[in-house]
């Protein structure tokens, strides 16, 4: 799909914002739960 | 004093009050207008306190965690409606799930259909090369907001004492969040019949997701500070009959008032709308470990039902706060505070959140803290 972001884009990008490999996993479900809230 | 007005056998030195400000009654505070304030967190934290010190509440819902917007305009969200005027928002009408192929996607494999097919399609700027940007400055500035609120908060608990119900972790079913923020409620009542098998595979994916979670995320509250350990927030049942209620709605949220018990967790539970089917079920919640809520139905229909089981939270309706003239006002306050005050087991609020200017006028809901706060049961 063109838009995919999920999961390797996701991850590629909290890496280069500098997210350390060991807290990537985490902040993904932060996002997600996130999200999901935002009108 | 809350703590002790959801427990058996102790009787509070007053009644506690509850305010859940929204809309109108802060903004007005704010020297900019609504839209410019919700979309800085500075302005919008600034006009919650003043709300704060003028209406002095022991609990109150949040500091404006519904109404930021900073973070949906970050993502590019186009979903809601701002009235500067009346200070509102609202939810446009949306549908992000209008198959059963999604509802299976979702069931299999939520991380995937929630980012490559929500997520990307409801927040624009997630697309393309705008990505890398939004996810860095969504993360600065929630983080931002974060540790501004924290500060106002312990500043206002240590001052006034005056706990949050937002710092409580919230429980929603699956099929509140569902309906609220993917499917729309005509798509989720058209789906519990047309896509039935998929519907209740995809709540179960969802209720494991989100609420596996934010038990993961919440650690338990300390039970000698914090009056409630989680809080519950119902809507869905009004969309349901009794049966649709138990398959959608019930099996979930029993499940969580069990865990609830099996650590002695003390409750808030807002029931929006009326209890509907849900109101056959609410026996099943242990005595004294719950602060009822409800929107609609009568405190005396719930109090001849289940008596000393429940504390109960309400008594004012906002349309009386909203239109009495303040002789009306403290009369049906003082009314209510005779009525339901010196049983140990009631928190004055109103009956849903004040949000429009024609839920409170300003004077009443000054008058009805003072009477309270001095109210001795």
């Amino acid at each position: 799909m063109e838009n995919e972001i999920y999961p390797e884009k996701l991850a590629e990008i909290l890496r280069n914002i500098g997210v350390e490999d060991k807290d990537v996993e985490a902040t993904e479900d932060l996002l997600t739960f996130s999200f999901i809230a935002h009108l | 004093m809350l703590k002790q007005v959801v427990s058996y056998g102790e009787s509070p030195s007053k009644v506690p009050l509850y305010l859940n400000l929204q809309g109108w009654i802060v903004y007005r505070e704010s020297e900019c207008g609504y839209s410019e304030t919700v979309f800085d967190s500075e302005k919008m934290l600034n006009a919650y306190e003043k709300a704060i010190n003028k209406y002095e509440a022991d609990l109150y819902y949040d500091m404006g965690s519904y109404s930021a917007m900073f973070p949906s305009r970050c993502l590019g969200s186009n979903d809601f409606y701002l009235s500067d005027e009346k200070y509102s928002l609202n939810f446009k009408d949306i549908s992000y799930i209008t198959s059963k192929e999604q509802y299976l996607k979702l069931a299999e494999n939520p991380y995937d259909f929630l980012w490559n097919d929500f997520y990307v399609e409801k927040f624009k700027n997630l697309n393309g090369a705008s990505a890398e940007q939004t996810i860095a400055e969504y993360l600065k500035l929630t983080g931002e907001h974060y540790e501004r609120s924290q500060e106002l908060r312990n500043r206002l608990y240590t001052e006034k004492g005056a706990h949050f119900l937002s710092d409580m972790p919230v429980y929603q079913p699956a099929f509140d969040y569902l309906f609220q923020y993917l499917v729309g409620m005509k798509g989720i009542s058209l789906d519990m019949r047309r896509n039935k098998q998929e519907l209740l595979m995809a709540l179960e994916s969802f209720e494991n997701l989100f609420n596996g979670f934010m038990d993961k995320m919440s650690p338990p509250l300390d039970k000698e500070t914090m009056p409630f350990q989680s809080q519950l927030c119902l809507l869905g049942q009004t969309l349901t009959n009794r049966t649709q209620f138990e398959e959608f709605i019930w099996k979930h949220l029993k499940k969580k008032i069990d865990t609830y018990v099996e650590n002695d967790y003390k409750f808030y539970f807002m029931v929006e709308g009326a209890c509907g089917p849900l109101m056959d079920y609410l026996s099943y919640i242990p005595d004294g470990c719950c602060a009822l809520h409800v929107e609609t139905d009568s405190l005396d229909t719930l109090i001849e039902k289940f008596g000393d089981k429940f504390t109960y939270v309400g008594g004012m309706p906002v349309q009386v706060l909203g239109s009495a003239s303040l002789d009306e006002c403290r009369a049906y306050t003082n009314q209510v505070l005779e009525k339901y005050g010196h049983n140990g087991n009631f928190i004055f609020s109103t009956d849903k959140g004040i949000v429009f200017e024609s839920d409170a006028k300003p004077d009443n809901l000054k008058l009805v803290c003072d009477l309270v706060n001095n109210f001795k049961p």
